[in-house]
């Protein structure tokens, strides 16, 4: 079903190429490096040559090996902490959506407080506290970035809530731990997994600003990290930023919009509300049976509303 | 999406101001000064049959009619306040700015030693107590009156009285000051110290009693008059210092007529200024691949010194593997030093001396030489019974493996990358260094927990340094290795040898200078062979300039080019 919908979307499909790009370069990146990225294999600020198509980085280090272990840390910190995230989102979704009195409140302010947190401040914060490392980093960037999950799943869940299967459900004298799981959580599933790629992509972007800035593990081969030395050896200056940051730059730029891409495209394809808009041109002709825009979209549900499973 | 588009939105705004620094800075061009003034004389030190009294300063060139007036530009990072003794921000180069406005009594010369200055001579007393000084009796203030001994008694009791750490603590111990007449200052201390023409002699501004006497809150003051070879003639909050030479000066008119120091914050937008001839110079230091780059440039000239900043790897030395001494020598025999300076400082800079001082210091011994030795290095660790058996390439001695964490501090990109070589080297010797990049204040609050070595330490090893001073006073290397923490205050990996102790005790009450020359030899020796530290590298200090606007600059040893004798060429103190 995502797939149907993908394939209609070709900017979605540009998406999805490009991430493949990336994990092959990420899991294979121990073929396709030319060099182990922390060993010295040149002299210090190398220009680009025949050894080193990307040059060197300040101590000699291939910058083009650098590049391609970078999509490891990068994935691995963008995949970890949009995970955290959509795990702390979906929650808090699901609890405030459907406990809509003094709980529901009481989270969705806790939303919007996270919502407008600083990011650099807090880095700043947190770097002191907690020391500067891969995982504290991804904590982190996950404990910030799930309040946007949340709010788009709350509003699903206010809608799901309501659905007769919903209240036959609870008639029946289903708790409300089995109403949530069973019948509203598969409901979200696909919402949150458009959530999940999006949130992937801004975590990617997080964590290059972060490092970019200094606030990152120094010691980890990020792309953030190889801007943040860049940057501090003055390849601004010196014409190196050629070589040295346009590179690690693009990768970045390809990796969001890669998983934007492909977020925006599912979340089209999945959210009911994003979906009521395109319904009246494409989706009408092949799914007939929507008659109300806001009926949830995944078929699991529909088989829910037999009661059969209460 | 909300948070991607506000994220891409901060990539891009950084972007652009990437591309803003590229720009001009906004200093808008200066106002021709007036027409230098007539050659003014030289002032005639009278001779005195003292030891310690100034040579005379040559006469300056004088300025033909034809002469262009020099203007200079050169930029600072931070705004420095209105520049007097209390507001100024910055150790440097707040405090080589004030002394283009004010003078002090000794001068630095360009060996970084006391020479005499607005004191044309001086006499201590045998007993080390008494201080006598002679003024000048041509130094003017800016406004036309005589600086005599009265304003160097108000302006040291006022250093007293009103606390500004860096001149009040110098100050404080005076037992008292005399003037018998204008010239003439009797300074009396209650104990000899040796540190006192350093500091305040040579370090403490004189201010015009005059202008300041009735100042409750020196904090408010703006006015400048001081009697320096510049005159602050314009201060803008956070855009500019302009400053107008002082035609009267009494070592003669400096070189430069008008100096602008515009306020650059960004590193990056000064050395693009000067690569566009817009400033002509900056206090700011070059980076090792910015020294590279500019040494090529036709028009500027990158003038170099030795730094005596210090960069090591510190051991905690009452934590197990590092507190014996054989692991220890290990680590220093695995690091190749010299590798180290031609890497991560492009060969601008000197291998570390195992101990301690500069090799270019006149205490150095220069038999104490660092060795690197990886075969060695393996024989020590072998000998301490530390083995391989588990092949995962890490010795370890009952299942315990050598290893530990090596702090850095995350905002220097220079260490960081120097950890990143000497893990990769002691690796080659079977002892694990994870390197770990911390916040400075996290640092350390593990390393030197409230700057109190006495207040005992966590941590494995730890990439470390000290500043110029600590290596130009060898009496300091007690403070380095003493176990005492009242005297061994810089001991920050908590050393502790009686053989060392015993020596810094007599370090510190010797003042003949031979016998303290045996001393540090002896210590020298006995920190290369403990090896309380690997000494790494000593940074060089690079200053550029461009060469057509002015090229007369003196470089200072450890403090660089931007110091009055620069603008005053010809002069030595």
């Amino acid at each position: 079903m995502i797939w149907t919908a993908l394939k209609r979307n070709p900017l979605g499909l540009i998406g999805l190429g490009l991430l493949i790009a990336m994990l092959v370069m990420a899991i294979g990146a121990n073929w396709i490096a030319p060099y182990d990225p922390t060993k010295q294999t040149g002299k210090p600020f190398d220009p680009p040559s025949a050894a080193h198509w990307l040059g060197t980085n300040d101590i000699g280090q291939d910058i083009l090996s650098e590049l391609i272990y970078g999509a490891r840390i990068s994935l691995l910190i963008g995949i970890l902490a949009a995970s955290i995230a959509l795990s702390i989102g979906t929650s808090v979704g699901l609890l405030a959506g459907y406990y809509r009195g003094a709980a529901g409140m009481v989270l969705m302010r806790l939303v919007d407080v996270v919502l407008v947190i600083p990011f650099v401040p807090l880095m700043v914060l947190l770097a002191a506290y907690l020391g500067q490392n891969l995982w504290n980093l991804i904590a982190v960037i996950g404990l910030l970035i799930w309040a946007r999950p949340a709010r788009v799943i709350r509003s699903q869940v206010l809608s799901l809530a309501e659905r007769e299967y919903v209240t036959a459900a609870r008639a029946a004298g289903a708790r409300d731990g089995h109403i949530l799981i069973r019948h509203i959580l598969p409901g979200v599933l696909s919402l949150a997994l458009a959530q999940f790629v999006l949130a992937t992509s801004s975590s990617i972007l997080i964590e290059a600003s972060l490092s970019f800035l200094g606030l990152g593990d120094p010691t980890q081969k990020s792309w953030g990290t190889i801007l943040f030395y860049a940057q501090a050896r003055n390849a601004f200056l010196s014409g190196a930023w050629v070589w040295w940051v346009i590179p690690p730059g693009l990768m970045i730029t390809a990796s969001v919009l890669g998983f934007a891409l492909l977020g925006f495209a599912l979340e089209e394809a999945l959210n009911p509300r994003l979906k009521a808009r395109a319904a009246t041109t494409t989706w009408r002709a092949t799914a007939p049976k929507t008659v109300i825009p806001i009926q949830p979209a995944n078929s699991k549900q529909d088989k829910d509303t037999s009661l059969a499973n209460v | 999406m909300f948070a991607s588009h506000r994220f891409i939105a901060l990539t891009v705004l950084i972007g652009l101001l990437a591309l803003v620094a590229c720009a001009t800075p906004t200093v808008e061009p200066t106002k021709a000064p007036p027409p230098p003034a007539a050659a003014t004389s030289a002032p005639a030190a009278t001779t005195a049959p003292v030891a310690t009294k100034a040579p005379e300063p040559t006469k300056p060139p004088a300025p033909t009619a034809t002469a262009r007036p020099v203007n200079l530009r050169m930029a600072i990072l931070v705004d420095e306040s209105t520049l007097n003794p209390y507001t100024y921000v910055l150790g440097y180069p707040g405090w080589n700015m004030l002394n283009l406005v004010y003078d002090t009594l000794l001068i630095l010369d360009a060996d970084s030693v006391p020479k005499p200055w607005v004191a044309k001579e001086y006499k201590i007393s045998p007993d080390g107590k008494v201080y006598t000084l002679t003024l000048r009796d041509n130094v003017k203030w800016h406004d036309g009156k005589t600086l005599t001994s009265a304003d160097v008694k108000f302006s040291f009791e006022y250093y007293k009285k009103n606390a500004r750490g860096r001149f009040t603590t110098p100050v404080r111990d005076i037992v008292s000051i005399d003037t018998p007449n204008d010239t003439t200052v009797v300074i009396t201390l209650p104990a000899a110290n040796p540190s006192f023409i350093f500091e305040p002699l040579a370090d403490a501004p004189i201010m015009p009693k005059h202008v300041w006497e009735n100042e409750a809150d020196p904090k408010k003051v703006t006015n400048a008059t001081g009697s320096g070879p510049f005159k602050l003639t314009e201060y803008k909050s956070e855009q500019f210092y302009r400053f107008a030479a002082n035609a009267t000066y009494f070592a003669g008119k400096p070189a430069v007529d008008e100096l602008l120091m515009p306020i650059i914050k960004d590193p990056t937008t000064i050395f693009s200024s000067l690569k566009t001839g817009e400033i002509q110079a900056t206090i700011r230091e070059l980076s090792p691949e910015l020294a590279k780059e500019f040494s090529s440039a036709a028009d500027m000239k990158v003038q170099r010194g030795p730094g005596f900043a210090t960069t090591m790897l510190l051991f905690n030395a009452g934590r197990a593997p590092w507190d014996q001494k054989e692991v220890r020598q290990a680590v220093g025999l695995a690091i190749d030093t010299q590798k180290l300076v031609d890497t991560v400082l492009l060969g601008f800079g000197t291998p570390g001396n195992p101990g301690w001082l500069h090799p270019q210091s006149a205490f150095h011994d220069p038999a104490v030489k660092a060795e690197f030795n990886i075969a060695k290095a393996k024989t020590l660790l072998d000998g301490l019974g530390y083995k391989d058996t588990n092949n995962d390439g890490i010795r370890e001695i009952a299942g315990k493996n050598i290893e530990g964490t090596l702090l850095v501090y995350s905002n220097n990109p220079q260490r960081i990358r120097a950890a990143e070589l000497i893990a990769a080297a002691v690796k080659e010797i079977g002892i694990s260094f994870r390197v770990t990049a911390l916040e400075v204040n996290s640092l350390d609050a593990k390393v030197w927990p409230d700057f109190d070595v006495a207040k005992g330490r966590d941590f494995d090893v730890s990439m470390w340094g000290w500043s110029a001073p600590v290596q130009v006073n060898p009496v300091r290397m007690a403070q380095l290795i003493h176990s005492d923490p009242r005297i061994g205050n810089s001991n920050v990996g908590g050393y502790k040898n009686p053989a060392a102790d015993k020596l810094g005790d007599e370090l510190r009450v010797t003042t003949d200078p031979e016998k303290q020359k045996t001393l540090v030899r002896q210590m020298e020796a006995l920190i290369a062979q403990e090896m309380p530290f690997v000494l790494l590298y000593y940074a060089d200090g690079n200053y550029v300039y461009r060469t057509a606007a002015y090229d007369k600059w003196v470089y200072q040893k450890g403090q660089g080019i931007f110091n009055k004798l620069s603008f005053l060429p010809g002069v030595k103190p």
